[in-house]
């Protein structure tokens, strides 16, 4: 594959990876850097409480008061509740969207805000977008797993997905073994489900990008391993805090590291990613590797720290799309949370179709009293609205 | 529920208007709090349905005649599913509104990959099962329903209990706790195993259902600080009369002792409370509890049941993600 692979890790401790690597624990990870150059990320603002933010910030080039997602949910339009970010509640044009536009394919995996997501008639061949959620199965056993209709662009990619994705329920003692601080055995059941989330997910998103990769199937393939902070978490509430219980994820991330570095080959670009470490206020990091003399030795002369948003200039230039203007998008205006200026949106917008709740009540459906109803919309509407306000 | 025969209009209800032609759709977000009124189960759902499909008269939008809706929440059993909600307005019934509906909303719970669409709550014999039975639908688990008289129950459970202790049945270090005292991770543990409930859909009914204080009070663990022998979470029915839930025992603690104890506690406190009778409801395969309800004198009011439809079998209409955004006019019931 000579292309761009860009591998988004949610909540990678920058630092803990620089010091497993120091101690030379990080083989493949070396040898990345040798061909490369790393660097601090920092984010934009506002976005410290939110992976999303952070992730569509990046992929965006812009900060959320660009792009309009500032947390991980976002009201429905009937403003009834909350739920993940969609494509289209993403104002500004996202790396992938670029791509497409610019006749490139583009492959995207577990990124947030994904969901819905239409593929241009133009975008280059093999372009595909598996939203974010589709790893991550509702509790239970692996009976049946539902996949949602707009999580697969091009629905014909839905096979492969489900061939793809790997279920908690399939990850046995011996795969949990290598990835738990303690034996298995001895390890708590939280710990043990928490590991075999965080394996599924990760094995989920890394089974299609190995795929892409192989295929050779576009020159843009980004992935995104979500579940360390939940991990993390889990690992601190059942006695195993600290850095010791990530190390195990740290070396099997370095095995995809070499796996994906030999799929590449000497002419491809790999872009390692890291939003957030281990604590809300660091920055996150960028490592880029490929061939001697280009972009990823430039970088090596760059300040130590770069704003975060610079990484899709750095993908534009890799895939020879710099000069490549965005589409116009609108300006939000509603600087520094967008989620705010929704609010005030919602708030003077109709709770209901008095039409539709006249015509029920005339055929009987409805109680009499319509102006309880409309109350009872608007208690919903304002508890769902309050909950985004806290957020924000 | 799924309704369109049942509940019909009753002979002193107005005329049944002539049918015409009728559009289906989906809701636009500004008409989803009208589809509610609807469909009202759903209006405290989380998470609501991702869309309505609503039926209308042709070129009138307000004028809805019908809506249904999934909840695109695995329920995990015999038959794992989402489960579905159709209902059509009184007048408009017997038109076949309800079995387009239905079409409509199985293709879309198959676009999911879901296997099966289950019916919102289990029905009694009765129109709305025939409405089912008629699109396809198969019983997928019966419920005996039992009401409580606690001045014959609670002499019973008493009695048996007693018999229990004086048999040596009961293993030691075992005490009858209220169920919010218990380590809450054995209680979803021993939940999501008897009832094929998700783990996190379990921790979140168990903190909501005892967050009510008369369920509370009247739900009980047989607990010995390590392993949980049986459980009852209480409920509250539509008429404020206290119920049993949900009451299951461990398999290694079967033989009734365990199902027996937590049943006489919650029988003798609902009493205390000063409530005559309680209700009960208990799936037709927990042959254990269905026993020890039947022994104690309780009532059995009648059965319902769990109706499932196979969502890959051939349906007539495509998913409905495909349609334009006004959907296909369909007239129904003869000229307008």
């Amino acid at each position: 594959m000579n292309g761009l692979l860009v591998l988004a890790v949610d909540g990678l401790d920058w630092p803990l990876l620089l010091a497993l690597h120091d101690a030379g624990r990080m083989p493949n990870l070396r040898k990345l850097l040798a061909r490369g150059a790393q660097v601090r990320l920092a984010l934009p603002p506002h976005t410290a409480g939110s992976a999303a933010a952070r992730w569509v910030s990046i992929a965006c080039g812009a900060g959320p008061a660009h792009h309009g997602i500032a947390h991980d949910q976002v009201c429905r339009p009937d403003g009834l509740r909350l739920e993940p970010p969609r494509a289209d509640d993403v104002y500004a044009q996202p790396l992938w969207q670029r791509a497409w536009q610019a006749g490139l394919g583009a492959c995207v995996a577990g990124w947030p805000a994904t969901a819905g997501t239409c593929i241009p008639s133009g975008a280059g061949a093999g372009s595909t977008c598996v939203a974010d959620g589709f790893q991550q199965p509702q509790a239970g056993v692996q009976r049946a797993w539902p996949l949602s209709p707009d999580c697969v662009a091009p629905t014909a990619d839905r096979a492969l997905v489900r061939a793809a994705r790997m279920h908690p329920a399939e990850v046995g003692d011996d795969l949990l073994a290598a990835l738990l601080p303690a034996p298995v055995a001895a390890a708590p059941a939280a710990l043990r489900e928490a590991a075999a989330q965080l394996l599924a997910q990760w094995a989920s998103a890394h089974n299609l990008g190995v795929h892409w990769c192989e295929q050779g199937r576009a020159p843009l393939v980004m992935l995104r391993l979500g579940g360390l902070p939940a991990w993390r978490q889990v690992a601190s509430a059942c006695g195993a805090p600290g850095p010791d219980s990530e190390h195990p994820w740290l070396a099997w991330l370095d095995l995809l590291l070499g796996r994906y570095a030999e799929l590449l080959g000497v002419h491809g670009h790999l872009m390692l990613l890291s939003d957030q470490g281990r604590e809300d206020t660091s920055d996150g990091g960028m490592l880029l590797s490929g061939p001697e003399g280009g972009v990823p030795h430039a970088l090596a002369q760059r300040p130590a720290t770069l704003p975060a948003t610079l990484c899709l200039h750095v993908a534009l230039r890799l895939l020879g799309m710099h000069s490549v203007p965005p589409q116009p998008t609108p300006v939000l205006g509603c600087d520094p949370d967008p989620a705010l200026h929704l609010i005030d949106t919602l708030r003077a917008a109709p709770v209901c179709d008095d039409a539709a709740l006249r015509w029920l009540s005339a055929q009987g459906v409805a109680s009499a009293d319509l102006g309880a109803l409309r109350q009872r919309a608007r208690s919903v509407r304002e508890l769902t609205l309050a909950r985004l306000g806290a957020a924000s | 529920m799924l309704a369109d025969r049942s509940d019909g209009p009753a002979a002193s209800e107005p005329r049944r208007p002539r049918a015409g032609p009728v559009a289906f759709a989906w809701a636009p977000p500004g008409q989803t709090a009208a589809v509610l009124t609807l469909l009202p189960e759903l209006i405290d759902t989380e998470p609501l349905p991702p869309a309505f499909v609503v039926a209308h008269r042709a070129g009138a939008p307000a004028e809805l005649l019908g809506a249904a809706a999934f909840v695109p929440t695995m329920r995990h059993g015999p038959s794992p599913g989402f489960r579905g909600l159709v209902r059509v307005v009184p007048g408009w019934r017997r038109l076949g509104i309800g079995g387009a509906l239905v079409a409509r909303l199985a293709a879309e719970v198959g676009a999911w990959d879901v296997p099966y669409l289950l019916a919102w709550q289990a029905e009694p014999e009765g129109e709305a099962s025939r409405f089912m039975q008629a699109l396809d639908f198969r019983i997928d688990y019966t419920l005996h329903h039992f009401l409580i008289d606690k001045s014959i129950v609670l002499p019973a459970c008493r009695a048996r209990v007693r018999r229990l202790h004086e048999r040596g049945r009961i293993p030691p270090g075992y005490v009858l706790q209220p169920l919010a005292q218990v380590a809450r991770a054995a209680v979803v543990a021993l939940h999501a195993r008897e009832f094929n409930a998700g783990f996190e859909a379990t921790v979140a009914m168990l903190a909501r259902e005892l967050a009510d204080p008369l369920v509370s009070a009247l739900s009980f663990a047989l607990w010995d600080g390590h392993t949980l022998a049986a459980y009852l979470l209480a409920g509250r029915g539509q008429d404020e009369i206290p119920e049993v839930r949900f009451w299951a025992s461990d398999p290694l603690q079967r033989g009734g002792w365990a199902a027996a104890m937590v049943l006489e506690a919650f029988v003798r406190h609902a009493s205390d409370r000063g409530g005559q009778v309680a209700r009960y409801h208990c799936n037709a395969n927990a042959r254990a509890p269905l026993n020890v309800a039947r022994k104690s004198g309780a009532t059995e009011t009648g059965t319902t049941h769990g109706w499932v439809l196979d969502v890959a079998l051939p349906t007539l209409l495509p998913a409905p993600s495909a349609w334009p955004v006004a959907g296909p006019v369909i007239t129904l019931g003869g000229a307008p």
